[in-house]
């Protein structure tokens, strides 16, 4: 279980690291907070991915910077989401990302985003829904048992 | 300390006698005035102030003495109406509707699951609609997805008080008002949108001087007129203003040292937040002359006394929550909390916005309990008899994101109760989209512009024709008794919520039903039980002893309390991991902290100076769309008109939307007074008459967000932006960009037609005319010249309304 969480958690930082430097040249002030969110993810990925290379990890080991790492990412969703529409509103334009960059960095939010819903079902298997709840926001939780 | 001497306001229109006056509360906004409803035949005829309630002594405002008229309306919706295959809304029955109803719901739940179904709600209900939504849609429905209007209008005073205090409700009241040397009104244009607060505030000022009054708006509103310092600051720039205020008074050394030692956390983070916060550099970003500004600190530095309140000039701006946050940490700092005439009073718009999150029925669950924290939630499960793991836990979601699941076509059924979304929500065609693909009950007393998108519509009892409880902006829990029966066919949001339960049928652990009381008087008491314990202990609240001292502000601990004028008097905050409604939020970011995190602030019962770092609006004028637009509320209406505009003397005062434009842009732009101008953003357009002056800046325009007719372009959010505080996720109406667009015919002059004859022909002045062509004199014209004619000018005067008698 260990080795999935481990493989699972480093997908991520690999989408995460790429995201961090596609935004890099941007200053919308959505893009600040944007990138504020991804260094989090990224800061609370290393050390979870440090925790499970060391092998079988206990609940709390992990659950404080589990918990960041999913919030920060309920925050990554909408910033991109508004940046990309104030983008749209802007015009892609001059200094301004492109489509295509904002459609690839879409797919890397969403397979980002796929991977948490997968590590959330995992944790939920292993340590019950009664502990889940209250780390994992309700929307990356198995859909069976939501709340 | 409040009014010297009543005076009874009344507005009645009856044939001899009424037949009797029933006690109440009105339910406009959120000052909460005392009231009695006339009855005569049956039927209500009328208001009177209630000259016994400290809050208002007798007076009314103009809404609120108006109110009533929506009541009699003939287009009051008088039976259920249903969307047939047609697309057509026919008349239905009560079975028929709320079978469809609970069809629905059953059928999202079981195809979507449970975060499917999402009750979107509002300000204007009462306290037992909203612990009964809180019941159903947490226990019954075991949905994440509750929200209200109040999103729109104060989830930003409820996240401010969260990340300082750690629980809802507003330090100080409207004692402290009448007793403070400075009054600061943040975003706050009282004279109109909270009137009667308004006049009590300067009939002490009048008869006494004080206090010195600060109006921090980018207008010059009817409020900002009766200043001492109005601080006319740039759009976006609140933030700005308190981080130069605080830099300033630690640069000065006038921080209470002593009071943050002993009663706060995080000084040293937050003094760091506002490094650099020069008067150079404060003057540059708000655009407020340096002397001004010198006159800010000083007061603000020196008064011994201070009350700052907050409305939407602040909710709904840029930086919302980090700027009410600042805001808090200035009290904090002076040490000017907990004393009579001090403490930040964050008010509301809502007559009871406040009550839906004191409720749960928005935010966090009932008597602000703490959804991320097991032991609050064992305790809500133990209270409601339910299983633990049934409850939905960890922070809320806001209407903007609950759009957002609505388009991943994640949500099967909306129920949107007393609000009017699809002009209130910014961003209008968005929301519209989005309504139009799930299905929607509306459940309001007319047929208002969401109906377009209902599936089914209920129609509700108003104020009068119903009993409950309401918290205006200081605390005060209020009554108001039912003067008639509602007309028939039509039921209370209440009856309808208890049906819905009973339908669904919803049960306890027991197998007994969840939802158990069947009067607002019973839901009350259950309610009360909910509190015990709680920073809004309600015990000492009873129906009788609300109506004899006229409100009572919670926490109400026991029945011989009287309730508590101003909270935090003994300096204990409620930021211990065990008693804490929330475990916040990073100040920066808005991400949700865990237990972990929280106690790692080590508040412990202290108060939290947050960081406040700045970070400019979303959207700021381009290029393309070069001016600043900003909403916002006239004395005359309320909302979105669904009552206010059936008032006969309302409707007439501002009977259509309007758009403020500077004297000098106007010049520039060659726009006459009247003339219907286009304005644009990248959202949509609007066309309505201008009003030029100078009460908006050069470089801003204002629309009232009152008007949304789907047939007309003339609502503010077809423009505005649908960006969300970090903290809060309270839109942030206040800031877009846009530009302003003459609508012009062209006239080509024939022989010898003059100036005036040319305007005569098209309705308007000599003058007008050249000024709509940038004319300096009469003799610019020739024969054969094309001159630019407005398409339309309507004269738009709005009635002056005197702030203060």
């Amino acid at each position: 279980m260990s080795y999935q969480f481990e493989e699972l958690f480093t997908d991520i930082q690999k989408d995460n690291r790429i995201v961090l430097d596609e935004i890099e040249p941007f200053e919308h002030p959505l893009v600040v907070l944007l990138r504020s969110c991804l260094e989090e993810q990224e800061y609370m990925l290393e050390r979870l991915i440090e925790e499970f290379e060391e092998g079988e990890t206990e609940l709390k080991d992990i659950k404080t910077n589990c918990s960041a790492l999913f919030h920060a990412n309920q925050k990554v969703n909408p910033y991109f989401a508004e940046w990309r529409r104030a983008t749209g509103w802007i015009g892609y334009k001059d200094d301004n990302p492109s489509k295509e960059l904002m459609a690839s960095l879409q797919k890397m939010l969403d397979d980002m985003q796929d991977d948490l819903i997968e590590i959330a079902s995992k944790l939920d298997e292993e340590y019950g829904e009664s502990t889940t709840k209250y780390f994992i926001p309700t929307f990356y939780l198995p859909e069976e048992r939501v709340n | 300390m409040g009014w010297k001497h009543e005076r009874i306001d009344q507005n009645v229109y009856s044939q001899g006698e009424v037949d009797k006056w029933v006690y109440s509360t009105c339910g406009l906004c959120s000052v909460g005035c005392g009231c009695y409803v006339a009855v005569k035949d049956d039927k209500i005829v009328g208001i009177k102030g209630n000259g016994e309630d400290p809050i208002n002594r007798g007076r009314l405002g103009p809404k609120g003495e108006n109110q009533w008229h929506a009541n009699n309306a003939p287009d009051r919706l008088k039976t259920p109406m249903i969307r047939n295959q047609s697309g057509e809304l026919e008349p239905a029955s009560w079975e028929e509707a709320m079978q469809l109803v609970v069809d629905k719901a059953k059928q999202s739940l079981d195809e979507k699951g449970n975060n499917s179904v999402s009750i979107y709600s509002t300000g204007q209900g009462f306290f037992e609609d909203y612990y009964t939504i809180a019941k159903v849609g947490r226990a019954g429905l075991q949905t994440h997805l509750l929200d209200a209007n109040t999103r729109l209008c104060t989830s930003t005073v409820e996240f401010a008080l969260l990340q300082s205090f750690g629980a809802d409700g507003t330090p100080a009241s409207f004692d402290d008002i009448d007793e403070a040397d400075t009054l600061m009104l943040f975003g706050h244009n009282v004279a109109e949108s909270g009137t009667v607060l308004f006049e009590r505030i300067m009939e002490r000022k009048v008869r006494t001087g004080k206090p010195y009054l600060i109006v921090v708006d980018p207008r010059k509103t009817l409020t900002a007129k009766e200043a001492d310092l109005h601080l006319q600051l740039s759009p976006g720039s609140n933030l700005p203003l308190m981080n130069g205020l605080i830099n300033t008074l630690i640069e000065q050394d006038k921080v209470d040292k002593a009071f943050v030692e002993a009663h706060t956390v995080g000084y040293e983070k937050m003094k760091e937040s506002v490094k650099g916060w020069t008067l150079a550099k404060t003057s540059e970003s708000t655009g407020i002359p340096e002397d001004h500004l010198k006159e800010f600190y000083r007061v603000m530095c020196d008064t011994p006394s201070l009350v700052s309140t907050t409305l939407q000039g602040a909710f709904q701006s840029a930086e919302a929550t980090k700027a009410c946050v600042a805001i808090n940490n200035f009290h904090l700092i002076r040490g000017l909390i907990g004393k009579p005439g001090c403490g930040p009073l964050h008010t509301a718009g809502q007559p009871s916005s406040s009550a839906n999150r004191t409720a749960g029925g928005v935010g966090t669950y009932p008597a602000h309990r703490n959804p991320t924290n097991p032991a609050h939630m064992k305790e809500m499960a133990e209270l409601w008899n339910v299983d633990q793991d049934s409850l939905p836990a960890g922070p809320e979601k806001g209407i903007e994101e609950i759009i957002t699941h609505i388009e991943k076509e994640e949500v099967g059924f909306f129920w949107n109760i007393g609000t009017n979304p699809l002009v209130s929500l910014p961003n209008r065609s968005r929301i519209k989209k989005a309504l139009e693909s799930v299905f929607v009950v509306v459940q309001d007393p007319f047929l208002t512009e969401t109906s377009a998108v209902a599936d089914v519509i209920l129609p509700v009892a108003m104020w009068g024709e119903k009993e409950g409880t309401m918290e205006n902006a200081d605390r005060t829990v209020t009554i108001s008794r039912k003067a008639v029966e509602p007309p028939d066919g039509v039921r209370s949001d209440f009856e309808i919520l208890l049906d819905f339960a009973k339908r669904m049928e919803f049960k306890d652990r027991d197998g007994q039903p969840l939802v158990d009381y069947s009067t607002p008087e019973e839901c009350f008491e259950e309610f009360k039980r909910i509190t015990k314990g709680r920073p809004c202990d309600m015990t000492g609240i009873t129906y009788a002893r609300l109506e004899s001292l006229n409100g009572m502000r919670w926490p109400v601990p026991d029945e011989k309390s009287t309730g508590t004028p101003r909270l935090y008097s003994d300096y204990k905050f409620h930021t211990t991991v065990d008693d804490a409604q929330v475990f916040g939020k990073d100040q920066f970011t808005g991400r949700a902290l865990s237990k972990e995190e929280f106690r790692e602030i080590g508040a412990e019962g202290r108060a939290i100076l947050q960081e406040t770092y700045h970070l400019p609006p979303f959207e700021q004028p381009n290029d393309e769309y070069p001016m600043w637009l900003t909403t916002g509320r006239s004395v005359w209406h309320w909302h979105t008109r669904t009552k206010t505009a059936r008032a006969p003397m309302l409707h007439m005062a501002a009977p259509h939307n309007y758009v403020e434009i500077h004297t000098e842009d106007a010049r520039e732009l060659g726009i006459v007074e009247g003339e219907v101008v286009r304005i644009s953003s990248p959202r949509g357009e609007v066309e309505v008459p201008a009003r030029i002056g100078e009460i908006v800046q050069k470089g801003l325009i204002f629309l009232p967000f009152h008007f949304g007719n789907l047939e007309k372009k003339e609502s503010a959010n077809n423009l505005t932006n649908d960006f969300v505080d970090p903290i809060s996720k309270q839109p942030t109406y206040k800031q877009s960009a846009c530009k302003i667009e003459k609508i012009r015919d062209e006239h080509k002059v024939k022989a010898g037609e003059s100036l005036e004859e040319i305007a005569s022909h098209y309705g308007l002045t000599a003058k007008e005319l050249r000024a709509a062509n940038n004319f300096s004199t009469p003799y610019e014209i020739e024969m054969g010249t094309t001159i630019e004619v407005p398409a339309s000018v309507i004269n738009t005067p709005i009635q002056p309304y005197t702030p203060h008698r």
